[in-house]
């Protein structure tokens, strides 16, 4: 790696923050911590919170409450030129009147770098980005994914503690955009920086992420690392979010010592590993199922725990199929098969029976 | 279920005025400007025209305005002439704007750049160049008296059109206002999205039930601004009124209001009348400029899809498409014979009667000029600098850097644009003159400067708050998330991004300042002479020969600076259709 453009991580500690706009909590009181050389995910929907709590820790917002710090530091009221982060923004925000270079180059002459240095640096972050030779191009004539490398090359060479990405995918088509997820990971992972990565795309978030914070209505639902947010969700909407989840509603019927027994569609089912949360007997719940730990049975199959009912729907997808089952109470389950035969595919109106994987079946707090 | 804990305490940070202490001192700046140049003067007017001469108050020369044939006369000649002045420049403004928007005519260029030409001359000049043409010894009345003679009609002068009276000064003003029609116009239908006229004609609309249904419908907003705006420029003209105007107005007994002001204070010294009408004057005008300023703009049909169809041009009936090409004709023809026959009057020994060529009209007006233009080109382009950096400046402020109650100083800002130049004018030779005063300026240089620079800042603060939205607020976040400091960003990030709106909004207000007469002829003294005032006096004093030369200068020396800074921008006109 290049020493012109080595970094010294930071944790970024953010304690109990709030941010309000008129009456609105569009952040509240959320902790998240972003440690230090690791890449770490804010994921939810638009109006989450996601994107007002990286402004502030980029400092284009001030929290109304809380405190925010980088390394030992509290930043709190510190102005965004005087913090050590750098954003690459969801627009890029290049500069359209001047180039590539210059672009890359502003941050070392606004902070008042050596003449001398700028030049090699700012050849060493476009090269960094693999814009070799396109240093004198004005930055509207660039592509899409050339703006965004642009983007990325002015944040690094300023050599932030923390690098803050706001969506930086988001208007790059599909294929450039799966490209673009992995040579930010390597970037990040190369440089050892502490990344903040804002997305509402939770493949984004699953593949490039050490931490995943989800969050909601403007609070955090759950934080860890991505097989946790997967396999063990705190809450529904998080269970929701991530990937495709069933519902059911459930009630504990009994506690035992390796897990609990609750009752669902009129069938008791003994669970082993089924929630982070304490749970009494007669509570409700719901059941997460989701579709690749459901298997399709004919209807007079036995084995295993499993529910009775009528295939509503298929979509054959090629690499899988996915049904639509509905059970009774007007419950929908999507089930997914692997490895559809063509030939084999069971008909809209087909009685089957949907068995589980009772030993991935997790359960959140709430009623259907 | 926990129980709530109690909120995370709150980090004392200091007050934002203290934080940013640029902002503070620019906002400082820009309300004692506000307050000194533009509050100040427009209450002294205020109060002057209700003092009494023993130090109390008196509402008695408002009472006699309105009791008086006299003044109400001048009223109605001004709502009069302003109204059908107005209803003509609409009719003319849409004529121009459908014919270049919606319609292949022939010459399209050629009509969108002709209709501009009348925004850099002064309504005076226009006036004064229908003199040339159709006064007694115009070109065309001349030639109307040839035919009338050779027809050997019992009065010869039968056939003549002669232009002084209402009609030429409505058709002065009509000149002079119809080009801002035709741009509000020709913005609104270029936005209007044509699918929607294919849409009617798809649905079975006819050409006329299409028009009248839905196109006229889409841009009546558009049209009642416009007719807002130009009735309010109407209405505080002075200068057509001035020129063609004396004693044959609807009402004849009466003048019009700009110019009775300008009676009242420059010829009777009667400050209370003439304050008194300034006053009124204001009345109109400001009720106007606050309904569009803060009515009209919330409802506009104006539809932007952000994708440019490259529409064809739907059919327009053959009648009309003709009707249009031959109003643009005729009128572009006009306006540039109004050009050309100020240029040719400067080079003719005596007008309509000995049309010999000489140099003696620009000798006389250089030498008696000298000083009043190199003082013109000074003020004006000294006084424009000045509002367009400002302007910019505290469209800047206003716009990235709000704080409550922002919008009062905005509007305060933006009140000269509404005040006509009488008052503005009145208001700085009360305010500032010995009558009331702790600063006196009265005849001097920076008396003119500031009131040239007061009345255009309104321009530089509307031209950059409108270039400030084309500018994503995320690129100066950019530079200071890169470590720019706030002045440092707006160095080399904003201000390069304005400098465009920068030069227009300059040369805008250059030619503003250059071809006014209405405020600055309460301003200027014999030491500070300026060229339109020494323009307007040889028009009044019947000069004709060395007023076209003055013209010609005054033309010849805008068109320079244009095309300097077209050089420099890179742009053409199109900064006068913001």
């Amino acid at each position: 790696m290049n020493p012109t453009l080595r970094i010294e991580p930071q944790p970024v500690i953010m304690q109990r923050i709030t941010k309000r706009f008129g009456a609105l909590a569009a952040v509240d009181d959320v902790t998240i911590t972003a440690e230090a050389g690791q890449l770490t995910t804010l994921l939810g929907p638009s109006g989450c919170g996601k994107t007002t709590t990286l402004r502030m820790v980029g400092g284009f917002y001030d929290p109304d409450e809380g405190t925010i710090r980088i390394g030992d530091r509290i930043v709190n009221g510190v102005p965004p030129h005087a913090r050590s982060t750098r954003t690459v923004f969801q627009s890029y925000a290049l500069f359209p009147h001047m180039t590539v270079f210059e672009n890359v180059a502003f941050g070392l002459r606004a902070t008042g770098v050596a003449r001398a240095e700028i030049g090699p640096r700012v050849e060493d972050a476009i090269a960094l980005v693999g814009l070799q030779g396109l240093a004198q191009r004005s930055s509207g004539q660039l592509s899409g994914g050339q703006q965004q490398r642009v983007a990325f090359a002015r944040a690094l060479v300023t050599r932030p503690e923390v690098l803050l990405l706001d969506e930086p995918l988001s208007n790059l088509d599909a294929k450039l955009r799966v490209h673009m997820r992995a040579e930010i990971r390597k970037l990040q992972q190369d440089l050892g920086i502490t990344t903040i990565y804002v997305t509402h795309d939770q493949e984004e978030a699953m593949s490039l992420s050490d931490k995943v914070v989800v969050m909601n209505a403007g609070r955090v639902d759950q934080q860890g690392p991505p097989h946790v947010i997967y396999e063990r969700p705190a809450t529904r909407f998080v269970a929701d979010f991530i990937g495709v989840s069933n519902f059911v509603a459930a009630t504990v019927v009994a506690l035992a010592a390796d897990g609990i027994e609750v009752d669902a569609l009129g069938t008791r089912l003994a669970l082993t590993r089924p929630t982070t949360h304490e749970v009494y007997a007669g509570e409700a719940g719901l059941l997460v199922l989701r579709p690749e730990h459901l298997h399709l049975e004919d209807a007079d199959a036995t084995g295993g725990v499993g529910f009775a009912g009528t295939v509503a729907n298929v979509a054959y997808l090629g690499a899988a199929a996915s049904y639509q089952v509905a059970l009774p109470g007007d419950t929908l389950l999507t089930v997914e098969d692997p490895a559809p035969r063509g030939a084999a595919l069971h008909r809209p109106g087909d009685r089957v029976r949907v068995r589980l994987d009772v030993e991935r079946v997790y359960v959140v707090p709430g009623e259907s | 279920m926990a129980v709530p804990s109690p909120r995370a305490p709150r980090l004392r940070t200091r007050p934002r005025w203290l934080r940013e202490p640029v902002v503070t001192a620019a906002y400082a700046a820009v309300g004692l400007t506000v307050a000194l140049l533009v509050l100040y003067p427009t209450l002294t007017i205020l109060v002057e025209s209700v003092r009494d001469g023993e130090g109390g108050l008196t509402l008695a020369r408002y009472q006699r305005f309105f009791t008086s044939t006299y003044f109400l006369h001048t009223l109605y000649n001004t709502l009069l002439v302003s109204g059908i002045a107005t209803a003509l420049s609409l009719v003319l403004g849409f004529a121009f704007a459908y014919a270049v928007t919606r319609t292949d005519l022939p010459l399209k260029g050629f009509f969108t750049s002709v209709v501009l030409v009348p925004m850099l001359l002064p309504a005076f000049l226009i006036a004064f160049a229908l003199i040339l043409l159709l006064g007694r010894n115009g070109v065309i009345n001349r030639f109307l008296y040839e035919v009338g003679a050779w027809l050997n009609l019992a009065d010869p002068y039968a056939l003549q059109w002669v232009v002084f009276g209402s009609h030429g000064v409505i058709l002065a003003q009509t000149l002079t206002f119809f080009p801002m029609a035709f741009l509000v116009f020709s913005a609104a239908l270029a936005s209007i999205d044509p699918r929607l006229e294919e849409a009617a004609e798809d649905l079975g609309g006819s050409y006329w039930f299409t028009l009248r249904r839905v196109t006229l419908p889409l841009l009546a907003p558009a049209a009642f601004s416009s007719a807002l705006l130009v009735f309010m420029f109407n209405a505080s003209a002075f200068g057509a009124p001035a020129v063609l105007g004396g004693g044959r107005l609807f009402f004849p007994q009466a003048s019009m209001l700009a110019p009775e002001a300008i009676i009242q204070i420059l010829g009777l010294y009667d400050w209370g009348m003439g304050t008194t009408i300034a006053v009124i004057l204001v009345v109109p005008s400001l009720i106007i400029f606050v309904f569009g300023e803060y009515y009209l703009k919330k409802r506009s049909y104006v539809t932007v899809t952000g994708t440019p169809t490259a529409f064809t041009l739907r059919a327009v009936p053959p009648t009309v498409k003709w009707t249009l090409f031959a109003v643009c004709l005729l009128v572009s023809a006009f306006i540039i014979g109004v050009v050309l026959v100020v240029v040719a009057g400067a080079f003719t020994r005596t007008w309509g009667v000995n049309y010999e060529l000489t140099w003696r009209h620009m000798q006389t007006a250089l030498n008696a000029s000298r000083g009043s233009i190199t003082n013109s080109l000074l003020l004006s382009g000294g006084g424009a600098a000045a509002a367009a950096v400002f302007g910019i400046l505290s469209a800047y402020l206003f716009t990235r850097r709000p704080f409550p109650g922002v919008r009062v100083l905005d509007f305060t800002a933006m009140l000269p644009y509404a005040l006509p130049g009488v008052v503005m004018g009145l208001g700085f030779a009360v305010a500032f003159g010995g009558r009331w005063s702790w600063i006196v300026l009265t005849g001097t240089a920076t008396i003119i400067f500031l009131n040239h620079f007061i009345r255009r800042m309104p321009f530089g603060i509307r031209s950059g708050s409108s270039a400030l939205k084309q500018i994503d607020p995320v690129i100066e976040e950019a530079a200071a998330d890169l470590g720019a400091r706030p002045v440092y960003a707006f160095r080399r990030v904003v201000f390069p991004l304005l400098r465009a709106t920068v030069l227009g909004a300059f040369v805008f207000g250059f030619i503003n300042m250059m071809t006014d007469i209405t405020a600055v002829i309460f301003l200027v003294s014999p030491r500070w002479r300026l060229l339109s005032i020494d323009l307007f006096n040889a028009i009044d004093a019947g000069r004709l020969g060395v007023a076209a030369a003055l013209s010609v200068i005054m033309i010849v020396s805008t068109f320079v600076v244009l095309l300097v800074v077209w050089r420099l921008s890179g742009k053409g006109l199109d900064f006068l259709r913001r």
